[in-house]
């Protein structure tokens, strides 16, 4: 049986009636794991829980991202001064305690890619974990870079807790959705080549060398040179993509096949039979997807050495998730599988933004994921 | 495998599953580089920008491709003319058997996470020997497996060490008796020191092996037997991309093994980028009697003909892919204006003309000149650029004492002679100013603009095939159709190729303002001095230059004291060179002082129209730089026709 077969999710009004409710009877002392970026949706997660008065611990630990360990020393942009002040503000007016902030330094001194290392290290040991009942992860303002090692982390620890103790630690994962605010944000620029995130390698050595590759990429819009970046990296036998359907705009999957259509439709190792489609609102879906065909492609090369899975996100958040769900659970069980993106460099608001704020705010969903603990009875 | 519609867009280096298709693609010219150095007998470091060919180099000596040489030498007249080229080189010996067994090692960036996991230092030095060497290990068994013919791993066993005293192997690897234990040994360290890297946890357990690269004298054919006989290769290490290390395991790998003299040939390819500020500036600092430091850009720079029938060469070879026959890249790139400028061209020669005639035809010493440029019998486009060129000449002529005092400010050299043809390039340089006539196009251009980087080659000349290959669509509908592209369609083509790549640059290279401020401003003064009307330093100048003595106070005073005025504009400098904007040229000797040139990179001299030929530049001193590089530059031009 899969381990999240069975699965708790809830979004939109659902989201803020089971937090109000759960708090209420659950009384559970929430650790909140936030970013700090210049997303409009930065704080909605906590506002939302936070909101619900409580006499539990609510500790907060706020990511700040810099570029390099020079600009820590620098003032924050408007956008994220603005979202400071505000979260600031409201945690003081809840009485509860300031955040505790924690730099992560995206680039070495010599231009490596060092996010997705750092993310891991945020979290040092199950010590921070101790006091609370339930770790909620924000990753509204975190990059794939940052979020993906995190959970992973959190998720390690906390699942080895729960295996040798009869009082279970949560995990929440939580997100706001907003498809139209993801498309006015703008790469500012990607890293020069792709790269296995951090704990996510697949094993190259030579005992595997004569696995072939699988490649699963989840498509998403403006990420053809993403796509180009991993594939240059790889060399895969099989291709199965990932298209979202269903999902609020039908046409979207047709879309994002027009939009990579050289790449599909052009190469050999790309069976238009191979592509799967997946709900883009439900991260649960992806996962019981992606397992299917993991398990498939395990299966189908086992009498050839077996096969390296690689799984790279190039899409929303939500279906981020799924996936890392499926590879989190693939990886234990010992596949040679791992999730390969290509870091960007940097993120701005289109321009176009403060015109549609309003509007554009109004499509702002909330997601809650529970990943492990109480839902899932683990014994 | 993805299909080869525009086989321009295939690398040789990226993962090309088929021996004979990078056979096919590889042209045998670039392994002249060669010639000049003992490769076998030192350390081996190979440098260039990325798209250099280095990987494609390297990966010509691996066992899979030699024995695919070897086999179709008889049936095959390319994979005869490496065989030849690669015997001459030793790789293949006089019975024609393979002689080398190469191993190639990428680093990916598994090896720079090491570098930033909580670890003491020396334990991630240790942890990165450890793998290295297990690596090392592992490929040059494999590849002595391939290239005699053994099973792998079950034929190591054959594979035994003599007892040599002074290599200093580990103690816990003594025991090993042969190549199959050590092969073993090896698989296993080499999958545990991996999940200790890529563990979430940072408890990595002591890691044995200290910090030297012992596999490079124990791997050593002298040390080898097989079935008790000596064994008759020669065994190769390449370690390739050693760019993607951080920068002190690269200072460490690279001290290590040059400082080492190890006795397996080894081989260090790297981006120009991985070097540091100093050896930037210093064309490779460590070039000594035990290693041979091999720039790549450079070694074409020197022969730019000799790379342009490489371009063709390798052009061809992708060209022949596509249409299944022989046919000439250049002839696509057609050099006859189109119909669609022969008006233009008919107008600027009726305006030239007019405007040389109403000026000077009243002096009687160029009433000759113009007389024999009317009763030239060229074309309409070459009549207008001679029309140009006397134009320029008589205005040299005419302000001869101008011209004169202009010399003595300048430091003007050629370091490739036109034969007088400078000037009609000038000519066409100022058509192409004045009448926005085409002045990139053409197979020599493309050449030209790659600016000795065999990629930057492809990636030009794969978006012209692009054009081509619709044609060659269209022409299956209408035979007229012609394949070829004209003057203006390739210039179009060109200009929106340094525009992206130019965009793109803003989110690859480090300080992009300041050096995109610094790239301008020197684009601009070279336009300025470019575009004056008796063109003195004819075709145009894409350089300039400081004394040597200031280079040496970039190098061994300003990069080191980050306070110094001069630092930013040192490092804005360095990573011009580092990121292949700016080409450039040591010690060059001028009027009894020492300068080191900046080239524009060839590519951006399409940017700001500028002449594509090398060799002329314009002193400046590093305050003037600091000037431009502060507050950018502000020139009038002066070329008024």
């Amino acid at each position: 049986m899969l381990r999240w077969e069975n699965y708790f999710m809830k979004s939109g009004s659902n989201f803020e009636s089971f937090w109000k409710k759960y708090q209420e009877e659950s009384k559970p002392d929430i650790l909140f794991i936030m970013g700090m970026g210049f997303d409009p949706r930065t704080n909605n997660g906590i506002e939302s829980i936070y909101s619900f008065k409580s006499e539990q611990k609510r500790d907060t630990i706020l990511l700040r991202y810099y570029k390099s360990a020079e600009d820590v020393e620098e003032a924050p942009v408007l956008k994220v001064k603005e979202h400071l002040d505000r979260l600031t503000n409201f945690l003081n007016k809840a009485g509860y305690s300031g955040p505790q902030e924690k730099n992560i330094i995206l680039r070495s001194d010599d231009d490596k890619s060092i996010a997705s290392i750092n993310a891991t290290y945020i979290i040092p040991d199950f010590s921070v974990f101790e006091k609370y009942s339930d770790i909620v992860i924000d990753i509204s303002a975190m990059p794939r870079g940052i979020f993906i090692p995190l959970i992973n982390k959190c998720l390690d620890l906390v699942d080895q807790y729960n295996n040798v103790n009869v009082i279970k630690k949560n995990l929440h994962v939580i997100v706001s959705e907003n498809s139209n605010l993801d498309g006015l944000i703008m790469d500012k620029g990607t890293d020069e080549a792709a790269t296995y995130i951090y704990g996510f390698r697949i094993k190259e050595i030579d005992k595997t060398v004569d696995q072939k590759e699988v490649w699963i990429p989840l498509l998403g819009e403006n990420q053809t040179n993403q796509f180009d970046k991993i594939k240059v990296e790889l060399n895969p036998v099989e291709i199965c993509p990932i298209l979202p359907f269903p999902c609020e705009n039908l046409r979207r999957g047709d879309n994002l096949i027009i939009e990579y259509q050289d790449r599909l439709l052009n190469d050999n190792n790309v069976e238009l039979k191979n592509i799967v489609y997946a709900d883009e609102s439900n991260p649960f879906q992806v996962y019981r997807l992606l397992n299917g065909t993991i398990h498939r492609y395990n299966e189908s090369f086992r009498l050839l050495s077996g096969c390296k899975i690689i799984v790279s996100a190039l899409s929303s958040k939500l279906l981020t998730i799924g996936a890392f769900m499926a590879v989190y659970e693939k990886k234990k069980e010992g596949s040679n599988i791992g999730i390969m993106h290509v870091e960007s460099m940097g993120h701005e608001l289109s321009e176009d933004f403060e015109e549609q704020k309003i509007e554009i705010a109004k499509h702002n969903k909330l997601f809650e994921i529970w990943l492990a603990g109480i839902p899932y009875n683990e014994a | 495998m993805r299909v080869d519609i525009n086989p321009f867009y295939t690398r040789a280096s990226d993962n090309i599953d088929s021996e004979e298709k990078f056979i096919k693609l590889f042209s045998p010219e670039i392994l002249l580089i060669f010639k000049d150095y003992p490769i076998w007998h030192a350390v081996n470091v190979l440098r260039s920008s990325p798209g250099g060919g280095k990987t494609t180099l390297l990966k010509m000596f691996t066992p899979k491709i030699l024995a695919s040489i070897k086999n179709s030498k008889n049936h095959d007249d390319h994979a005869k003319e490496l065989f030849n080229v690669l015997t001459e080189l030793e790789v293949f010996n006089s019975k024609g058997d393979i002689h080398i067994a190469a191993a190639l090692i990428s680093f990916s960036n598994q090896y720079t996470n090491l570098e930033y996991l909580n670890l003491p230092g020396n334990q991630k030095i240790r942890l990165f020997c450890s793998l290295l060497n297990t690596r090392i290990i592992l490929s040059v068994l494999k590849s002595i497996c391939l290239t005699k013919d053994l099973n792998y791993p079950q034929d190591l066993r054959r594979l035994t060490f003599t007892e040599e005293n002074n290599i200093d192997i580990p103690v816990h690897l003594r025991d090993i008796k042969n190549a199959l234990q050590l092969y073993e040994w090896a698989t296993n360290e080499e999958e545990k020191i991996s999940d200790q890297i890529d563990s979430i946890y940072s408890d990595v357990s002591e890691v044995r092996g200290g910090d030297s690269f012992y596999p490079l004298d124990l791997l050593a054919p002298s040390n080898l037997k097989l079935d008790g006989n000596n064994i008759d290769v020669k065994v190769v290490v390449m370690l390739d991309d050693v760019h993607n290390l951080s920068v002190s395991q690269r200072g460490f790998l690279v001290k290590a093994v040059i400082d080492k003299r190890p006795l397996v040939n080894t081989w260090i390819s790297e981006r120009l980028k991985a070097l540091t500020m100093e050896e930037l500036l210093s064309e490779g600092s460590l070039q000594g009697r035990d290693n041979n430091i091999i720039i790549l850009e450079n070694f074409w720079a020197k022969r730019h003909v000799q790379f342009e029938k490489f371009a063709k060469s390798v052009a061809n070879r992708r060209v022949e892919v596509a249409f299944e026959n022989k046919m000439d890249f250049a002839s696509f790139l057609s050099i006859k204006m189109s119909n669609k400028y022969q008006t233009v061209i008919k107008e600027a020669l009726e305006k030239v003309e007019a405007r040389i005639k109403s000026k000077y035809s009243v002096t009687s010493k160029y009433v000759p000149w113009i007389k024999t440029t009317e009763e030239l019998d060229e074309d309409e486009y070459n009549k207008l650029v001679e029309w140009r060129a006397l134009e320029i000449l008589i205005y040299r002529d005419s302000n001869k004492v101008q011209q004169t005092l202009a010399f003595e400010d300048l430091e003007v050299e050629a370091l490739e002679h036109q034969n007088g043809n400078d000037v009609k390039v000038a000519a066409q340089l100022f058509l192409h100013d004045e009448f926005k006539i085409p002045f990139y196009y053409g197979i020599s251009t493309v050449s030209r603009l790659a600016s000795s980087n065999i990629e930057q080659f492809l990636n030009i000349a794969g978006e012209l095939f692009d054009l081509v290959q619709t044609n060659s669509v269209k022409k299956i509908i209408n035979s007229n159709h012609q394949l070829g592209l004209s003057p203006e369609k390739q210039e179009e083509v060109i200009k929106k190729i340094v525009s992206l790549r130019w965009k793109d640059l803003s989110t690859n290279v480090p300080l992009f303002d300041d050096v995109k401020k610094l790239m301008d401003s020197i684009g601009q003064f070279c336009y300025s001095e470019t575009y004056v009307p008796n063109a003195w330093n004819s075709p145009g100048i894409n350089g300039i230059a400081i004394t040597m003595a200031q280079r040496n106070e970039i190098k061994d005073t300003i990069l080191k004291d980050k306070n110094h005025q001069y630092y930013k504009l040192a490092r804005c400098l360095t990573i011009c060179i580092a990121y292949n904007l700016i080409d450039f040229k040591l010690n060059y000797k001028c009027k009894g002082r020492e300068w080191m040139i900046l080239y524009i990179n060839r590519i951006y001299c399409a940017k700001y129209q500028l002449p594509l030929n090398n060799g002329k530049f314009k002193e400046k001193t590093l305050k003037d730089l600091l000037g431009w590089l502060n507050n950018g530059i502000t020139i009038k031009p002066k070329l008024n026709v």
